[in-house]
């Protein structure tokens, strides 16, 4: 899986020698910025992932796969709910809070939920 | 890696909030279908403004059609349906037994919807929807030009939808780079998986951009003093642009994988040029992120040169894909079934949209071209006549897996035929009527313009293109009452995920055949047939002895 990294790498630094390629062209400076940007976060991405994967020994435990989570539904009404509110008053922002928190919270249970079920030796 | 699934809770909230990845990618599919027809409608109404040369809508309420027009198709149509296919497809061509990060890929599709439905709210206001075109243009979009909650509504609709695109990226991108089943390396990845691989990767470090472009837009709304004067216009088309071209090949890239793997399966043969497929695609998705300014030329402050460069130079990758396409079809065993139809009319209409996109890529040709119905035609060959087709083509290879059943040919073909109709009588007039100066965006032109013969035969194409669409609604509906059990592989495809059963089980696979090359479906049944081959000369050796 260390050669994944490599898609990401090959790709971060075409765009960022395309970038560079701007400078025969006297560009204005949000030219480099954005695809600059855009190029260096691939790049440290692959980076990361290369990392990762460096040490990783082969996966063999078993993974559960949960079915649903209403949690992450409540997290994301939340959200939503918090960022309109931007435009239509705090007392909306505070209910998306609100919402987004009992949906964080619940995410937390699942996951606590979900450690308890590996422990408990979930079958192959 | 072993999976085990954790028991289900109740049927309805399973699908509101199930983390399986074919469920999301269902439900986000469906949804996407009943926004294409209300984004249908808004266009038809469009149209019969046109061709009535006014009188049906006022120039406010067609700023509205328009604008949600535009963004319904881009932001809550084409690109949630392209990577709601990657969701759903990725993880079964690559062996995997889940997409990678299943809560945020839910997260994702909840962005969506939600987003969806704050776009789509900007109607209920007392100032109407958000009227200031897809791309959001600053200062049209400030408080003083669009004053209101309806654009509030659509900059916060286009952030959620946005983000949860993100989200659904990473996902997809995580799944094919971490989560490939023993055997399955990057160079064995099926072509549509690729493709995916493309679109996300742009996905992921391209639409952050909007995301910002919003942010400040909407700062500059209620605070003030973010995009001020002409620098600050130039300054949000750069961030919009940075996402709004990179978005235009997020709407091709998997049409492109879904006609290769088409292609190739409806030809018989394995797909051509597979390396250089997959290394035209990283230049070509590297090179599509530094094309935006193109949409700048008539600003004249950033290089035009540089973009115009790059934006011919698309030409080159697009080239080898065509080239793979054809010569993989080149003496192939064909077989002319409607998921094959539809990738030939992408392959043929795209082309037109191509081409006319060199036009466009010439700074000089592009001042006299910008804004006009040249644009729209040129756009809409492209994304509707080109994507539209290519995602057709997919639902109908595609659906016997996801549903278990086979859609009917006949009305497939009806289907198929009508679109093709419909789509060069809507779009190919527009040609005409950009080169003659029809700008865009306006609710009526001059009499003496001699523009409404062509607006009419636009519009009746968008009728026929309606038609098209409803006779693939009525061939789904058919199509799942009356059952025809499509069994795990049909059309004798090659990759993965025809190994499974239609409908694949939760965890996707109960065993998989070897991995050796890209398409381990052929693989499979080439050895098959070298050894019946062997059996039959041995036996008939035997006989001749």
């Amino acid at each position: 899986m260390r050669r994944a990294a490599i898609w990401l790498l090959a790709w971060g630094a075409w765009l960022g020698l395309l970038t560079g390629l701007q400078a025969a062209f006297a560009p204005k400076v949000i030219q480099f910025v954005i695809p600059g940007v855009a190029s260096a976060a691939c790049i440290t991405s692959g980076l990361v992932l290369w990392a990762a994967d460096r040490n990783r020994d082969p996966d063999e435990r078993s993974r559960l796969i949960t079915d649903s989570s209403v949690a992450t539904v409540t997290l994301m009404v939340g959200v939503a709910l918090a960022l309109v509110g931007a435009g239509f008053g705090l007392w909306l922002i505070l209910i998306g809070v609100g919402i987004g928190a009992l949906g964080l919270g619940g995410i937390v249970r699942e996951q606590r939920a979900r450690a308890r079920a590996l422990r408990g030796g979930g079958t192959r | 890696m072993s999976a085990v699934a954790i028991p289900s809770r109740a049927g309805s909230l399973r699908t509101l909030a199930s983390t399986d990845h074919k469920r999301i990618a269902g439900s986000a599919c469906v949804i996407a279908f009943v926004f294409f027809l209300a984004g249908g409608l808004l266009a038809l109404l469009m149209r019969s403004q046109l061709a009535a040369d006014g009188g049906v809508v006022s120039q406010n309420a067609y700023n509205e059609l328009f604008t949600m027009h535009g963004s319904t198709m881009v932001y809550l149509v084409i690109v949630p349906v392209a990577l709601a296919v990657g969701l759903y497809f990725v993880p079964l061509q690559v062996g995997a037994a889940e997409i990678a990060g299943p809560r945020v890929a839910l997260a994702g599709f909840w962005l969506y919807v939600l987003g969806g439905v704050c776009m789509w709210s900007g109607f209920l206001t007392s100032g109407g929807a958000a009227s200031a075109s897809w791309w959001g243009f600053d200062p049209l979009s400030d408080s003083v030009h669009s004053p209101g909650g309806g654009m509030d509504l659509w900059i916060f609709g286009v952030m959620l939808v946005t983000l949860g695109q993100i989200l659904w990226g990473g996902c997809i991108l995580a799944t094919a780079l971490r989560r490939r089943a023993p055997g399955m390396t990057l160079m064995r990845m099926p072509v549509f998986t690729w493709t995916m691989v493309a679109t996300c990767t742009m996905t992921v470090f391209g639409f952050p951009a909007l995301i910002l472009a919003l942010g400040l837009l909407w700062a500059q709304r209620h605070l003030g003093g973010v995009l001020t004067g002409g620098a600050g216009a130039v300054d949000y088309q750069a961030l919009f642009w940075f996402y709004g071209h990179p978005v235009v090949y997020v709407m091709f890239f998997p049409f492109v994988g879904m006609v290769g793997e088409i292609i190739a399966t409806f030809s018989a043969r394995r797909f051509f040029g597979y390396s250089a497929f997959i290394v035209a695609l990283l230049i070509f998705s590297g090179l599509s992120m530094t094309v935006w300014a193109h949409h700048m030329f008539t600003f004249g402050v950033l290089s035009n040169k540089y973009f115009a460069l790059t934006s011919t130079a698309l030409v080159v990758p697009a080239g080898i894909e065509y080239f793979d396409f054809l010569a993989t079809i080149w003496r192939g065993s064909l077989r002319f079934t409607t998921a094959f139809l539809f990738a030939l009319g992408f392959l043929v209409q795209f082309l037109i949209g191509g081409l006319t996109g060199i036009i466009l890529a010439s700074p000089p040709l592009d001042y006299g071209l910008n804004m006009s119905y040249f644009v729209v035609a040129h756009f809409h060959y492209t994304i509707f006549a080109g994507s539209a087709f290519g995602l057709f083509g997919g639902i109908y290879y595609w659906f016997p897996k996801i549903t278990g059943v086979m859609l009917r040919e006949r009305l497939g073909k009806l289907n198929f035929w009508l679109m093709v109709i419909g789509a060069n009588l809507t779009f190919f007039p527009m040609f005409f009527l950009g080169a003659e100066g029809m700008v865009r965006r306006v609710a009526r032109y001059p009499a003496s313009s001699g523009w409404q013969g062509l607006n009419i035969l636009s519009t009746v194409g968008s009728v026929v293109i309606a038609l098209s669409v409803l006779v693939f609604a009525v061939n789904v509906v058919i199509s799942l009452r009356r059952r025809r059990p499509a069994g795990d592989d049909p059309w004798g495809a090659h990759t993965l995920e025809w190994a499974t059963s239609s409908p694949p089980p939760r965890h996707n696979f109960v065993a998989l055949p070897p991995i050796r090359s890209y398409a381990p479906l052929l693989d499979l049944r080439e050895a098959a047939e070298r050894h019946s081959a062997t059996e039959v000369s041995v036996t008939a050796a035997g006989v001749l002895g």
